[in-house]
């Protein structure tokens, strides 16, 4: 079981590399809790903050990691499990490339939500309480992918940050 | 995760005492609402000024709310934060709350006592 804080940047110096000025993979390894996920995004942005990111794609980069993180937390482990998640990031050109990886279950049908736009009706009794995480990540990320391994959920996607050219 | 209500006149301005409504805290904030709801009678007014992360969990507790008061009265907002009011309007809920600028906006510039 791992433990319950994220390993990785601060606690295994050697798994941070340094590609270019200022920039850096992270490598993390951590239990999937939802408590855990808000630190996970923490230290995702600080490695980030290099790239000196506008509040608005800092907002865009912690709502994409809480929202593949925590739909990890929620469907891929038994709840409270607090399961193994893996989380890579590379910084790639004016981008920032992501893999997550779980050995939980595999989703539904073995493809990704097609997370269209929640229905939002004149009746408030009917408007939906969930559904807005899939439709958030494909409006904010690029490049999503999906592979199902025997063991294995990875999950691919990449953050666009126009304003940089590293 | 904390709540906080006051009335003046016909308006309840419950304030949120979070910078964050996401995943771990989610279901509190619901349970909050519902202890906070039934008591505020006339507009209700969720003033989210110290919040500056919102999930699709803590979308979710807020669609929860605004049923709460449904039908008589729709959920107002005020003090929505650049991510948080982006995320509304990605998800086209900014048009379902009503949202204002801020707590005085929303009251006309009737002061509240503090």
């Amino acid at each position: 079981m791992p433990p319950d804080s994220p390993q990785g940047a601060l606690s295994e110096p050697g798994r941070l590399r340094t590609t270019g000025p200022g920039v850096e993979d992270l490598s993390l390894v951590f239990p999937a809790k939802h408590i855990v996920v808000r630190q996970v995004t923490g230290l995702v942005l600080d490695a980030l903050r290099h790239l000196d990111l506008s509040v608005d794609e800092g907002g865009t980069a912690e709502l994409l990691l809480a929202e593949v993180l925590n739909n990890i937390v929620d469907h891929a482990y038994r709840k409270g499990e607090g399961g193994r998640v893996s989380l890579r990031m590379r910084p790639a050109g004016s981008s920032v490339l992501f893999e997550v990886r779980d050995g939980g279950a595999s989703m539904p049908g073995g493809e990704l939500p097609f997370g269209k736009a929640p229905e939002l009706s004149e009746d408030i009794h009917t408007l939906p309480e969930s559904g807005f995480g899939w439709f958030l990540l494909r409006a904010l990320a690029r490049d999503i992918r999906y592979v199902r391994t025997e063991n294995e959920n990875q999950l691919y996607f990449t953050l666009c940050l126009d304003h940089v050219t590293l | 995760m904390e709540l906080e209500s006051e009335t003046a006149g016909d308006v309840t301005v419950i304030t949120v005492r979070a910078d964050r409504i996401d995943a771990p805290v989610a279901i509190r904030f619901k349970d909050q609402m519902y202890d906070q709801l039934p008591g505020a009678k006339g507009r209700v007014l969720l003033d989210l000024k110290h919040v500056r992360f919102i999930d699709s969990s803590g979308l979710g507790a807020l669609v929860a709310a605004m049923k709460m008061t449904a039908p008589d009265r729709k959920l107002e907002l005020a003090g929505l934060a650049q991510p948080v009011a982006k995320v509304f309007r990605l998800t086209r809920l900014d048009q379902v709350f009503t949202i204002h600028d801020d707590v005085a906006t929303a009251m006309g510039g009737q002061r509240i006592a503090t």
